[in-house]
């Protein structure tokens, strides 16, 4: 079989891939050099769950605005512990990557003077969030694949699952990926890998992410040999529907909606009362469950609801700026926001962790890159801010991008023959799962199984014994996991055996998440113990890396990043 | 209250297994607000885990879960079973060619379509960054903002009839797209997409059928999009025969 | 995108039934208003042929038009008839999914855009009737 062969592979199109992608192929343009990019994707681009994102993107843009205010909300909003020399990349750069947004086409909402508009965010002191309706992920996304549709340099292999990253103890060498379609696995060979496939959110039952969030990216990596890092933050947003999950925008109360409990109060008052329903989400989702654990929210605690109230605003109001999340209440809740409440409840959301990057996106082993979610810059830290991520996809895919390029000028590429690596994935894969596939469960009940002690060991409160509880139980559904009952033997479109390895990389993501919650013995962000409750900056004001070794996870610590801002109580 | 249980016949095929179209039968019990989409994961999960279908978002956004339902195209997850009898039918979308089950090949649209009608800002120059953005007025955007909603879900496609006689018919979602983009104040670039509008395959195969518009469950309307183009097209090659020096 | 030599098998698309156009009314209503395109091209050549007859003289037009008025011919003209009201009916109809906006540049609602529509034709139709008696 041929080994296919690109310059450089970046694994998942969403908005960090497609944009590293573009940016590649600007900057060997500009260099007047050729390169040649490949974006593996499991599913077409435009279904990458970045299309989700409904809020909007932070940057600077007003005179009233400073990029020392952006950075200080930002640092502040992750407990001190955002690496700030990042920070002050991502917001010095915010700007120009949402006005080149704009220039390729992004339909950002406009004020009456013709100026991109700006709305209110968590966390964020003063508006700068700029969005294009409440689908500003969708329309950045399929702005961002139009725009990548005319670079001839850019390939794309839709639909492809990758199955590993080829690498030695000095360099990757490529990838080995499923295409789905027809069932067959091939290596590309690769100068650079980037990995731009997610998030992880599915590790968890209640969730906004998307089916195809299953952290490929991040195993794919750890597996290769670069580490995940403040794996044990993850972010749970205030306001997901119950039953679903499913997310209404933190712009819905940036418009100026109200939380609201069972007895008709606006209780952040007790909870963060100068900032109310603008408080950075961490905060926001504790007390939601404070208040459902008193008793004081609607239905039983475990999947009790308050209330998220958009009547005052107007139907005016909320038909122009929010009109997707009337489309969604209606479809999902049968509700209709200008005359009855949203039931909301928090909902896991976001990881902050992923792989351990620098500012150019470079991870520790040589030709691997990451960017957006998968990666950990780190510019999230404890607690990410809402409107942050979206534009992190941009500032750090394009400088990942450029950068890969850049690597790739440099170098020769290895002489390595990977004739042999697709063949040992597909044996590898067939005879774990397609021998002798009778003999264990199905993937659906480990996968809900593992979903379910997700929940209750590393939600929003966690404890040793919880977290303890879950390390245990992922052991064992990793056993378990090794005889899986794959029905399907057949190679076309086979989602039970994508499923199958979605599994594995779940369970090798989820066990990087409770075991570095286990080791961090202080609450910061969005990690609260119940056991530990306070911050304590003289033992954890450090990153935690897991690495993955022969005897099992190992943690590493890193330093953070101070430049300007020192840490100090984070009070609101 | 009584349990309301369904059947849901799906449409099949793997051709490794066997050759032609099967429909298998699966009984799923349904709770008040369950989608159509619910029903097919039901099915995946605790039945039939070797039944193929995409989907993603399960909000109506990422556009991969376009199916035959009672043979009308939908998108199954914002599809409420409330709105159907106690047995439906669940097939491929119509008009493409189908992989597997209820997977079907898109690769024409997302690969040739969509690319060859230059789905992208044109101008003649790029202005630097750092003169900001392009203006535009709530009223200018408001000209193009329906046709940008596309998620490119493929039901209007599934519902073009012309689309299944002429497959090289460049269809409803790319010339809404291309009209996207046409209609933008920022764009300089409608000449070059015009030329290809107007040539072979594209605005002139439509017989305005107005069904892609139906099917949308975005709200984008292709329909208008495509006969708003022929008025601009015809009018840009009356103009072309009557003053051919105004054509560069 | 699947590399070379590794086509994929596709299976052709999903068989439609003949009777496709019978799934939804609005099919139906479209089929059949692409077929009145041949009563409509009957009635073309027929107009053709009664120039062809009137350029060769008076008598042999008059003799079309006494054979024109047997209950036959009286028939398939109603029936065309029928067929150019369908036809203008159902396009007319239609009016407002391609129509709103390109005039006066602002969105128009469906009720205007149709009445718009019926009215311009009932005019037109009227003004030719009218000439037509007129003559």
């Amino acid at each position: 079989m041929t080994t296919l062969q690109h310059d450089l592979v970046i694994i998942g199109g969403g908005l960090a891939g497609l944009r590293a992608a573009i940016e590649a192929a600007r900057t060997a343009e500009k260099a007047g050099k050729s390169l040649d990019i490949a974006i593996v994707s499991k599913v077409y681009p435009v279904r990458s769950h970045s299309v989700s994102a409904e809020g909007g993107a932070a940057a600077v843009l007003r005179d009233y605005d400073t990029f020392d205010l952006h950075a200080m909300d930002t640092i502040r909003g992750a407990d001190f512990l955002a690496d700030q020399d990042a920070v002050e990349i991502l917001v010095n750069s915010a700007p120009s990557e949402i006005i080149q947004m704009e220039h390729w086409g992004c339909p950002w909402n406009r004020d009456e003077d013709g100026h991109v508009s700006v709305r209110a965010f968590g966390g964020m002191s003063v508006k700068r969030t700029v969005f294009a309706s409440d689908k500003t992920g969708f329309h950045m996304l399929h702005t961002l694949f139009q725009t990548s549709l005319k670079y001839t340099t850019i390939t794309r292999y839709d639909e492809w699952f990758v199955t590993s990253i080829i690498a030695d103890d000095k360099e990757v060498h490529g990838i080995v990926g499923l295409d789905i379609s027809t069932g067959s696995f091939h290596a590309i060979k690769a100068k650079a890998v980037m990995l731009a496939a997610g998030g992880g959110g599915r590790v968890f039952a209640f969730t906004t992410n998307g089916s195809i969030c299953t952290g490929d990216g991040m195993a794919l990596a750890y597996r290769a040999g670069a580490p995940l890092k403040d794996m044990e933050f993850v972010q749970f947003h205030p306001t997901g529907l119950p039953n679903t999950g499913i997310l209404i925008t933190e712009a819905a109360r940036g418009e100026g909606g109200y939380l609201i409990n069972a007895k008709g109060e606006r209780f952040l008052e007790k909870y963060i009362p100068n900032k109310m329903e603008m408080g950075p989400r961490d905060i926001i989702s504790r007390a939601i469950i404070t208040e459902l654990e008193q008793g004081l929210g609607y239905g039983e605690s475990k999947d009790g609801f308050v209330h998220l109230d958009l009547r005052h605003l107007g139907e005016k109001h909320l038909k122009s700026r929010l009109p997707f999340i009337l489309e969604l209440t209606r479809t999902y809740m049968g509700i209709d926001p200008v005359i009855e409440p949203i039931p909301v409840r928090p909902v896991l959301h976001y990881m902050m962790g992923g792989v351990h990057t620098d500012n150019d996106g470079r991870t520790p082993l040589k030709g691997l890159y990451s960017a957006g979610e998968n990666a950990c810059v780190t510019i999230n830290g404890a607690n990410r801010l809402g409107s942050n991520s979206l534009t992190e996809c941009l500032v750090f895919g394009a400088r990942a991008g450029s950068a890969a390029a850049g690597y790739i000028f440099e170098t020769a590429g290895s002489d390595k023959d990977l004739s042999t690596f697709a063949e040992r994935d597909e044996t590898k894969i067939r005879t774990r799962f397609l021998t002798e596939r009778n003999r264990g469960e199905k993937v659906s009940v480990i996968r809900k199984e593992l979903q379910a002690t997700m929940e209750e060991g590393a939600g929003v409160f966690r404890t040793a014994k919880g977290l303890n509880g879950s390390i245990e139980k992922l052991a064992e559904l990793r056993e378990r996991a090794q005889r899986l009952q794959i029905k399907d033997s057949t190679r076309t479109y086979n989602l039970e055996l994508v499923g199958a390895l979605e599994l594995d990389f779940m369970l090798d993501v989820a066990d990087t998440i409770v075991q570095s919650a286990h080791n961090r013995q202080e609450s910061r962000g969005a990690h609260v113990r119940r056991d530990f409750p306070e911050r304590d900056d003289e033992k954890w004001l450090i990153h935690q890396q897991a690495n993955m070794t022969p005897k099992g996870l190992k943690i590493k610590k890193s330093p953070v990043t101070i430049t300007k801002w020192q840490p100090e109580e984070r009070k609101y | 209250m009584l349990e309301r249980r369904i059947k849901v016949n799906v449409e099949r095929q793997n051709f490794e297994l066997q050759e032609g179209i099967y429909t298998q039968s699966y009984e799923v019990p349904v709770m008040d607000g369950m989608m159509v989409l619910d029903a097919l994961n039901y099915i995946r999960d605790e039945i039939d885990s070797t039944l193929a279908f995409r989907w993603s978002c399960r909000m109506g956004i990422c556009g991969s879960c376009g199916m035959t339902v009672d043979e009308q195209p939908r998108l199954t997850c914002q599809d409420n079973l409330n709105e159907y009898s106690d047995e439906i039918s669940v097939a491929p979308l119509n008009n493409f060619p189908v992989i597997r089950d209820l997977v079907v090949d898109i690769d024409d649209f997302m690969q040739k379509k969509l690319p060859s009608v230059s789905p992208w800002l044109i101008r003649k120059e790029e202005a630097p960054l750092d003169e900001g953005e392009y203006l535009q007025s709530p009223a200018e955007m408001a000209k193009y903002a329906d046709n940008s909603a596309c998620i490119n879900c493929m039901l209007c496609y599934s519902a073009c009839p012309v689309y299944d006689m002429e497959p090289n018919f460049v269809g409803p979602a790319a010339m809404a797209l291309a009209q996207r983009y046409n209609l933008d104040s920022r764009d300089q670039g409608s000449g070059a997409r015009y030329s290809v509008l107007s040539g072979p395959d594209a605005l002139w195969d439509c017989t305005f059928v107005g069904e892609c518009s139906v099917a949308c469950p975005k709200g984008v309307n292709p329909a208008e999009a495509i006969q708003r183009a022929k008025v601009e097209a015809a009018q840009r090659w009356a103009k072309s025969i009557i003053m051919p020096w105004s054509q560069k | 995108m699947t590399p070379e030599g590794q086509t994929r098998r596709l299976i052709s698309k999903r068989p439609k039934p003949r009777s496709w156009w019978l799934l939804n009314k609005r099919y139906t209503i479209y089929m059949l208003r692409e077929l009145t395109a041949i009563p409509l091209l009957g009635f073309v050549l027929l107009c053709l042929y009664q120039l062809i007859k009137l350029s060769a003289g008076q008598s042999s037009y008059e003799s079309l038009l006494s054979a024109m008025s047997s209950p036959a011919w009286i028939l398939i003209n109603a029936f065309i008839l029928v067929a150019s009201i369908l036809h203008s009916v159902t396009w007319i109809l239609l009016m407002p999914k391609g129509l709103p906006e390109f005039i006066v540049g602002i969105r128009v609602p469906p009720a205007p855009v149709l009445f718009g529509g019926f009215a311009t034709w009932i005019a037109v139709s009227g003004i030719i009737v009218t000439i037509c008696i007129r003559l």
